[in-house]
């Protein structure tokens, strides 16, 4: 792949995926009674 | 006494059925085009900044909704405004008119999944899908018979859909927890085997090498947020409804934020598996890679197929795997579209579920068969033509007009922040009373624009006003029926 390619995967996986894993980390609430 | 609502057993039933709801056929065939499309890499810029701007922060409106009001979307707006209860009635029954057509693909889905083991399409895809699988009429005024494959296919779709649905949101939490995780894990396998195939790469630096000039065209920027719109299943009504099974203290702002993270993770992977088989296709052929790019249907049923019988082994393997990943895809955006409509009836009439499930899958049903006929595929292309510009981006538009300037922004920033694990500042407000009414406006705005210029796709224009804007037209005016139709006892009037 070229240079370009490689840095927007990385971009695309650092921005998707990180934002997933920031938001599943800032879980604190209780899965079953929300509270 | 005082009715006790259903209740998701667990926060992540909950999020896996968002998740599955947002995550749908258009994460497959409409994502990794939409990407290539406007910019390759370079799209991903104004796809996160659509995603931060507009999508999370409807995301979380409508969430709030839900949570908030604990009902369907006629029930959150009628609390607002008296008047209002229409606009929750033009989602739910766009919701309605999607689901006409959506089980429609999925019989198709359910038809190529059978042809995938014998790849009973052989050399000529496009041919098959034409003459063979649709059998497709000259125009929308010839109707034609009903394809006997397509029949069974919406047949049987309609029964998986009501065996999840009636039984309650119990079941509903049970089912996605199946039906989310298995395309993921199907789309993993497309994925190691595109990109194992001679010609992947080029497919790869096709989809995403960047092409920053384009961040410079309006038209860009304009697609990006289209794509996170239509994306995450908002102004359906559905994750209103979704919500509003949550307890009234649950969290908004985080459980948004992961729903969208997660469907645009899911669509970025599937443009792996789909740009490194269309670089193997170009491989093979021997043709230029932009000649065999694709979107929607004609990706699914045309293109895709094409490459999976030139692999060199278990085609019919990996046939089926790509045919049950739309299948299980479309399913959970189906059958969320579904509750939605079978939600906004009992919270209406307070019927009981089974009868609401059933009236609405024959009524879809019996509808539907319209699209499975030899003509129908005309028809299908106009309704969803005009459901997605019209139908959808007006109550989007309805929505935040009606949040930030009837209820008022602030307080309900405040109520979001009240039971939110991550607080939203005042970005919030500016987004969902400036940057979405623009964008859905501009979005409006040119579609209508572009009506005026040309027919779409060469249309009669009597099949463009029947199929079209009578749908709007007819949506608008059996809103406000309902809106004065007399509910249950207690219901506010």
């Amino acid at each position: 792949m070229t240079t370009g390619a490689w840095i927007m995967l990385i971009f695309g996986c650092v921005v998707l995926y990180g934002g997933l894993v920031w938001s599943l980390l800032r879980t604190k609430k209780d899965k079953k009674t929300q509270l | 006494m005082v009715e006790q609502r259903e209740r998701w057993k667990s926060r992540t039933h909950f999020l896996m059925a968002a998740i599955g709801s947002a995550v749908g056929l258009g994460n497959i065939w409409r994502f990794p085009y939409i990407l290539y499309a406007n910019g390759g890499g370079a799209f991903l810029i104004p796809y996160f900044v659509a995603l931060l701007t507009a999508g999370i922060p409807l995301m979380m409106l409508e969430y709030g909704l839900g949570i908030k009001m604990q009902g369907a979307p006629h029930v959150a707006f009628s609390k607002i405004k008296r008047g209002l209860e229409w606009i929750g009635w033009w989602s739910i029954l766009a919701a309605f008119v999607i689901i006409t057509y959506y089980a429609v693909v999925m019989a198709w889905c359910w038809n190529y999944l059978f042809y995938s083991f014998t790849l009973a399409w052989g050399e000529d895809a496009g041919g098959f899908f034409v003459t063979k699988v649709l059998q497709r009429t000259g125009g929308p005024a010839d109707l034609g018979g009903i394809p006997l494959g397509i029949f069974f296919g919406l047949l049987i779709t309609w029964i998986v859909v009501y065996l999840i649905i009636y039984k309650g949101i119990g079941r509903v939490g049970r089912v996605v927890m199946a039906t989310v995780p298995l395309p993921i894990i199907l789309i993993g396998v497309l994925v190691v085997r595109g990109v194992t195939l001679p010609g992947a790469t080029e497919g790869l630096n096709f989809y995403l090498s960047p092409d920053f000039s384009k961040l410079l065209e309006p038209r860009v920027w304009l697609a990006a947020y289209g794509q996170v719109f239509f994306s995450l299943s908002l102004a359906m009504g559905i994750m209103i409804v979704y919500s509003s099974y949550l307890p009234k203290n649950s969290d908004v702002t985080n459980n948004a934020f992961i729903t969208s993270f997660a469907d645009g993770g899911i669509s970025f992977f599937a443009g792996f598996a789909i740009f490194s088989t269309l670089g193997y296709l170009a491989h093979i052929t021997g043709v230029d890679i932009s000649k065999v790019v694709s979107a929607g249907p004609g990706l699914a049923f045309i293109t895709i197929p094409t490459a999976i019988s030139k692999l060199p082994f278990a085609a019919a393997f990996f046939g089926a795997v790509f045919f049950l990943t739309l299948l299980s895809l479309a399913v959970d955006s189906l059958f969320s579209l579904v509750e939605a409509d079978v939600t906004a009836m009992i919270d209406k009439w307070g019927i009981r579920r089974e009868r609401a499930t059933f009236v609405i899958c024959l009524l879809a049903f019996l509808i539907g068969l319209l699209y499975t006929s030899r003509g129908g595929i005309y028809w299908l292309d106009i309704v969803d033509h005009w459901i997605n510009s019209y139908g959808l981006a007006a109550i989007g538009l309805g929505e935040v007009i009606i949040i930030g300037f009837i209820f008022g922004t602030r307080p309900f920033r405040e109520f979001i922040n009240s039971v939110s694990e991550v607080t939203v500042g005042s970005w919030w407000d500016y987004m969902i009373k400036v940057v979405t009414p623009i964008i859905l406006g501009v979005t409006l705005i040119s579609s209508f624009y572009g009506e005026i210029k040309r027919a779409y796709e060469g249309y009669p224009l009597w099949a463009l006003i029947l199929g079209g804007w009578a749908v709007i037209v007819g949506i608008i005016i059996i809103s406000f029926l309902l809106m004065r139709a007399k509910g249950k006892k207690g219901e506010r009037k």
